[in-house]
């Protein structure tokens, strides 16, 4: 687990922007919870509007996960974030567009937080 | 008044010392009684002496410490044996273990995959390879937690 977590890391800290469709396509859909955690927590931390997108927009993933713990972690690390105006620009994008219900209430209930902690 | 003659004085004297004489010469060889107390036993012939000299007990002293000595050196050598046999079965068992930990590390060392990959796991190596390489060492790494 050491190595994965070394791994995540890497690509969290990675100035290529293909790191972030590795930790989408391999840590976000991986059916072990802490893998899954890890790779939303690089995401946050890379705090580009690709990689937040990723964790606020989709369903099943980030702060939509299934896992209880990984959706806390994430909105965890979002409301942590020093620098919030990209978060804050991703969520009122998926507040505005985003076509399933569930994903807007998530982004607003987050938005609503992220201003109270702002 | 009867002249005191110095001649008949020593004679009458001398007569007198030879009756003493006599009478502890027959008392002497009337006793029985060998013994130096002058004591009788009422006609008991004593077949041996029964009476223990102060010279007779010396050795026998010498001989009972001499007795007591070999019983502490005997007592002490049986212990001493003790204590030896007591260390070399401490020193066998302590070899003994010493050599099952040895053939425990060797098997240890024959059957374990020693990887130096501590600086290929590295944070700020691994920054340094493409993310492809990435992807697939961190798809390697999930499946091997799968199979555990």
């Amino acid at each position: 687990m050491k190595k994965i977590a070394n791994i995540i890391e890497a690509l969290s800290r990675h100035e290529d922007n293909e790191a972030v469709k590795i930790l989408e396509t391999v840590g976000t859909n991986c059916h072990i919870d802490d893998v899954r955690e890890l790779a939303v927590k690089a995401l946050v931390k890379r705090n580009s509007e690709e990689s937040l997108g990723v964790v606020i927009e989709n369903k099943g993933k980030g702060v939509n996960d299934l896992s209880a713990r990984v959706a806390m972690t994430t909105i965890n690390e979002l409301l942590a974030l020093k620098e919030k105006e990209t978060a804050i620009k991703v969520l009122d994008r998926t507040i505005e567009n985003h076509e399933e219900q569930d994903v807007k209430d998530t982004a607003r209930s987050i938005r609503a937080l992220m201003s109270f902690s702002l | 008044m009867q002249k005191i003659s110095p001649l008949k004085t020593s004679l009458e004297a001398f007569k007198r010392f030879k009756v003493d004489r006599a009478k502890n010469i027959d008392l002497k060889n009337n006793s029985v009684a060998t013994n130096p107390f002058g004591i009788t036993f009422k006609g008991t012939v004593l077949q041996m002496d029964v009476f223990e000299s102060a010279s007779a007990k010396a050795p026998n002293k010498i001989i009972e410490r001499m007795q007591e000595a070999g019983k502490l050196a005997a007592s002490a050598w049986t212990g001493t044996i003790n204590r030896i046999s007591s260390v070399k079965e401490n020193v066998i068992a302590f070899a003994g273990r010493i050599k099952n930990n040895t053939k425990d590390f060797i098997h240890m060392l024959n059957t374990t995959n020693v990887e130096f990959d501590f600086m290929k796991y590295n944070v700020s190596n691994l920054t340094r390879r493409p993310v492809s390489e990435l992807g697939s060492m961190l798809e390697h790494q999930i499946s091997l937690v799968k199979e555990v």
